[in-house]
C-alpha cells in the first residue's frame, strides 16, 4: 500500500501532537518511560497527590472510600483523589481521549477485557517491573488473578476488584421439585435434568432463566477448557482469529438452544441495566439462573426486602460442559499512568499494594461481595464470619481457585466489545429468530474475526 | 482535486444562495451613481457578517471539512500510533458494507415509522383541539405536554412500560416473547412508538398554530355552501395546512435522522443490530471501535443523506404546497 502524508494533514498531525505533549505532566516523557520509578516518591515534595480513576458504586464505593481514607491517614508521602467514572466502558473511552488531551488519571480501574487496548496504548507502566524492584510478593495471591494479567511473560496490572459468574438458584423451589436443594447442577446436562424436574412439578414456570450475555458465553468456553481466541488466547502472540466455531462451541449453544426452546430455560434477553434473569427468581418464573457474583449482594438485598416471601437463594459454581474446569477471571484491574509523572507513579503503585493488601481484600470482599484475590485474606474474622452467615458469597471464591487448564487463564483480545457484540448478535439470532446453531456460530465467528482483523490492522 | 466528490453539494448551497440574493437585489441594481454608497454598503454587510461567518467556520465548516478529510485515514485505535492514507478506498469500503446498507435501511425504516404516524397525530389531536369548547384549554395543555420531557425521560418511562416483569404492558396482556425492547422483529416499532410520543407536543403546536391561522370565514363561507365537517377538513383545512404539514415533515425527518438517546438507553442499537440507527452506528464506530476514520465516513454519509433528503423535500414538496396567504 503506497504511503502518503499530504501537508496538511502533517501540519493538524503536528497540532495534534503539540497538544498531546503540552497535556502531559512536565518531567516525563510522552513516549513512555521504561522501568518503574519507586525512588521518585521520596524525592518528591510530599505529599504527592494522585487521582484515582474508578467505578466503584453504592456499597462498593462507601468501602472504598473507607479505604482510601484509611490509606490517606496512614501515612503521609501520599495523598490519593478518587474520581468516580460512570462505567468501564465509559472509562476506557474518557482514558483513550485522555491519550490526546492528556486528561489522564495516576491509577486507572479498567475491565477485564481491555488489557490488549492499554498494552496497545503503550501508556501504562509494566508493572513486573514495580514487582521485581520492590521486591514484591505474588505468591499469595489466587494464581489466576496473576496469570490473567500476565501477557508476554511480566505482570502488567494488579486485579481489582474481581468477580466471576456463578449459578443462582432457590432452594425452595428446589425442594417443591423433589431436587436435593444442596445440590446444584454441576454440568449443563444436570441443568437440563433439573430444569425438566422443576417444571413438571410445577415449582416454577421455567427450570433457569438465562440472560443472553455474551460473557456467560466466555466462561462457559473457558469451563470447558476450549480458548476463545487463537495464540493460546492471545497470550502467545497476538490474536487474529476468534475460536467460536468448533465443536465445543456448537455442543455449548445447542445446550442453549434446547434449553429455550423446549421452554425449560427463560431467555430474558441482552440489553444493559436489563435484571429480569434476577426478578425472575423472586416472581417464581424461574428456579434458577447465572449471574456476576457481583450481583449476589443487591438480589439478595431485594429478596429479603419482603417483597419475595418464600425466596432461599443459595449459589453454586458456574455449570460446565463437563464436569470440572476453572473460570478466569473477571470485573477489574488497576493500572499506573505512565504519562505521569515519575513521583506519582510510584505513589500510585504505593496506593495499589495498599488496596490488594489482604486485610483490604478481606473487608473489601465482607462488605461487597468481590472476590479477595489473596489467600491469606480469608483468614481474617470478619470475612469468615460473613462467609458462615452468607455462604453464598464465597463460592466465586472457591470457583476461582479451582484448578483450571490454560483457557482458564482468559483471552486477550484487542476489540474484545467487538468480538462480545459478535457473541450476543449471534446468541440472540439464535435464541430469538430460529437460526440454526450451526449458522449462529458461523455469523458469530465471522463477525467475531472481522472485529478482530479490523483492530488488529489499525493497530498497524 | 481533493474534494471533488462533495463539489455537487457546495454548489447546490450555493445555487440556493444566489436565488434568494438574486431576488432581493434587482430592484436596487439601477444605475451606476450609487456605486460607490453601495461599495459601502457592500462593505459593511460583510463586516456585520463576518462574525457569524467567522462561527460557522470555526464550528461548522473547518470540522466538517477536516473530518470530510478524515475519512481518508485508516485511523488507529489510540493516538499516537501511525495514520494510514488509503484515500477514497474507506469510503467506498465503508459505504458497500453490508453494516453500513442494514443501518441506512434501519434509519429509513425508522423515519417511516415515526414521521407520518407523528404528523397524523399532532393533527388529529389539533383538529380535536381547536373546537371552542369550554376547558379545551386543559387538553391543548395535556396534548403539548410531552414537549417538556426530555428523550432520557421518555425512554424511562417506557423502558418501564415495556418491562416484562414489572411493566404495564404485559400488565394488559401484550406481552410478546422475547419482550419489545429485545425482541428483533419489535424493538424498532418500541422505540419508534416513544419517538413518536415524545415529538407528539411539538407536533400538536405546530399544528395548532396552523389551524389558527386559517380564517375563520373560508369555513363559514363554506358551511353556508353546504359543506359538512370531513369536507371542509378536506377542501380547506388540509390544503390551507399543506406549508405547516411540509414544514413538519422536513423537520421531523431530520430529526428521525438524527435519532440518538432513546437507542443508546433502551437498546444500544440491538437487539442483532435492529435499531443500529446511522447516528448510534457513528458513535459505536466512534467511541466503542475507536475507528475514527470510519466513523467520519459514515458522518459524511448521514450529512449527505439529510441533505439530499432536504433539498428533495423543498424541491417536490413545494409545488403541492398551498402558500396562499
Amino acid at each position: 500500500m503506497r504511503a502518503r502524508t499530504p501537508l496538511a494533514v502533517a501540519a493538524v498531525l503536528a497540532v495534534a501532537l503539540a497538544a498531546c505533549s503540552g497535556g502531559t505532566e512536565s518531567s516525563s516523557s510522552t513516549s513512555g518511560s521504561k522501568g518503574c520509578p519507586l525512588a521518585a516518591l521520596d524525592r518528591a515534595k510530599q505529599p504527592v497527590q494522585i487521582r484515582f480513576w474508578h467505578v466503584q458504586t453504592r456499597a462498593n464505593l462507601d468501602e472504598l472510600r473507607r479505604q482510601t481514607d484509611a490509606f490517606n491517614a496512614s501515612q503521609s508521602k501520599v495523598h490519593v483523589k478518587l474520581v468516580d467514572q460512570t462505567g468501564y466502558k465509559e472509562a476506557l473511552q474518557k482514558y483513550k481521549a485522555g491519550l490526546s488531551n492528556g486528561d489522564l488519571p495516576d491509577l486507572g480501574q479498567f475491565e477485564e477485557t481491555a488489557v490488549q487496548t492499554l498494552l496497545d496504548s503503550k501508556s501504562t507502566v509494566t508493572l513486573q517491573d514495580c514487582v521485581d524492584q520492590d521486591h514484591y510478593k505474588t505468591s499469595d495471591y489466587i494464581p489466576r488473578t496473576i496469570s490473567y494479567y500476565t501477557v508476554g511473560g511480566a505482570l502488567r496490572a494488579l486485579p481489582w476488584p474481581v468477580s466471576n459468574p456463578i449459578l443462582m438458584y432457590d432452594k425452595k423451589k428446589f425442594e417443591r421439585a423433589g431436587l436435593n436443594p444442596d445440590r446444584a447442577p454441576r454440568t449443563l446436562d444436570e441443568v437440563r435434568e433439573m430444569s425438566r424436574k422443576i417444571v413438571a412439578s410445577g415449582a416454577a414456570k421455567y427450570g433457569i432463566a438465562l440472560r443472553t450475555q455474551d460473557y456467560f458465553n466466555e466462561f462457559l468456553y473457558a469451563k470447558a477448557g476450549q480458548q476463545y481466541v487463537n495464540h493460546d488466547g492471545g497470550r502467545n502472540g497476538r490474536a487474529t482469529k476468534a475460536e467460536l466455531d468448533n465443536p465445543t462451541g456448537k455442543r455449548i449453544w445447542t445446550w442453549w438452544k434446547d434449553m429455550v426452546t423446549s421452554g425449560l430455560a427463560l431467555a430474558t434477553g441482552s440489553t444493559e441495566g436489563n435484571f429480569d434473569n434476577l426478578l425472575s427468581i423472586g416472581t417464581g418464573d424461574a428456579a434458577m439462573t447465572i449471574d456476576a457474583s457481583g450481583a449476589l449482594g443487591p438480589i439478595l438485598q431485594v429478596l429479603n426486602s419482603g417483597q419475595y416471601p418464600g425466596v432461599d437463594l443459595s449459589a453454586a459454581p458456574l455449570p460446565s460442559l463437563k464436569p470440572g474446569g476453572g473460570v478466569p477471571v473477571g470485573d477489574g484491574s488497576l493500572w499506573i499512568s505512565n504519562r505521569v509523572a515519575p513521583a506519582k507513579q510510584a505513589a500510585a503503585w504505593q496506593f495499589a499494594k495498599f488496596l490488594e493488601e489482604p486485610k483490604q481484600q478481606a473487608a473489601l470482599a465482607a462488605a461487597t461481595g468481590y472476590v479477595p484475590v489473596r489467600q491469606s485474606a480469608v483468614h481474617f474474622p470478619d470475612l469468615q464470619a460473613f462467609w458462615a452467615k452468607q455462604p453464598a458469597f464465597r463460592v466465586p471464591y472457591d470457583q476461582l481457585l479451582a484448578p483450571g487448564g490454560p483457557a482458564a487463564d482468559g483471552s486477550v483480545i484487542g476489540n474484545y466489545q467487538g468480538v462480545r457484540d459478535a457473541v450476543r448478535d449471534g446468541l440472540t439470532a439464535m435464541l430469538t429468530e430460529g437460526t440454526s446453531v450451526d449458522d449462529a456460530l458461523a455469523e458469530a465467528q465471522r463477525n467475531a474475526d472481522a472485529a478482530i482483523q479490523s483492530y488488529n490492522d489499525r493497530i498497524g | 482535486m481533493t474534494f471533488s466528490g462533495d463539489s455537487g453539494t457546495l454548489g447546490a448551497l450555493a445555487d440556493l444562495g444566489e436565488a434568494d440574493e438574486a431576488e432581493a437585489r434587482t430592484p436596487r441594481q439601477r444605475g451606476k451613481r450609487f456605486g460607490r454608497r453601495r461599495r459601502r454598503e457592500i462593505g459593511l454587510a460583510y463586516l456585520l457578517i463576518l462574525p457569524s461567518l467567522l462561527i460557522f467556520g470555526i464550528f461548522v465548516f473547518y470540522p466538517f471539512f477536516r473530518n470530510f478529510y478524515l475519512g481518508f485515514y485508516k485511523t488507529p485505535p489510540f493516538p499516537g500510533l501511525p495514520t494510514r492514507y488509503v484515500g477514497f478506498d474507506q469510503y467506498s469500503n465503508v459505504l458497500t458494507s453490508q453494516d453500513f446498507v442494514d443501518s441506512l435501511k434501519t434509519t429509513v425504516g425508522f423515519a417511516l415509522l415515526t414521521v407520518p404516524a407523528g404528523i397524523i397525530l399532532g393533527l388529529l389531536l389539533a383538529v380535536l383541539a381547536n373546537q371552542q369548547l369550554r376547558g379545551v384549554g386543559i387538553y391543548r395543555t395535556i396534548f403539548s405536554s410531552t414537549i417538556a420531557t426530555s428523550v432520557a425521560v421518555a425512554a424511562v418511562i417506557f423502558g418501564t412500560l415495556f418491562n416484562p416483569v414489572v411493566g404495564l404492558l404485559p400488565w394488559i396482556g401484550i406481552d410478546p416473547k422475547p419482550p419489545i425492547l429485545d425482541n428483533p422483529n419489535l424493538a424498532l416499532f418500541g422505540v419508534a412508538i416513544i419517538t413518536i410520543w415524545q415529538t407528539l407536543g411539538i407536533t400538536f403546536i405546530l399544528m395548532s398554530s396552523g389551524l389558527q391561522s386559517i380564517p375563520d370565514e373560508l369555513h363559514e363561507a363554506a358551511q353556508i355552501d353546504g359543506a359538512g365537517p370531513v369536507r371542509r377538513f378536506w377542501r380547506i383545512t388540509l390544503p390551507l395546512l399543506s406549508p405547516t404539514i411540509f414544514f413538519a415533515v422536513v423537520v421531523g425527518s431530520i430529526f428521525a435522522f438524527q435519532t440518538f438517546g432513546q437507542i443508546d438507553i433502551l437498546t444500544q442499537g440491538g437487539p442483532i443490530k435492529r435499531t443500529n440507527v446511522l447516528t448510534y452506528f457513528i458513535y459505536k464506530t466512534l467511541r466503542q471501535d475507536s475507528n475514527d476514520g470510519k466513523a467520519a465516513v459514515l458522518a459524511i454519509a448521514l450529512f449527505a443523506i439529510t441533505f439530499v433528503l432536504t433539498l428533495i423535500q423543498m424541491r417536490v414538496l413545494e409545488k403541492r404546497v398551498h402558500y396562499g396567504r
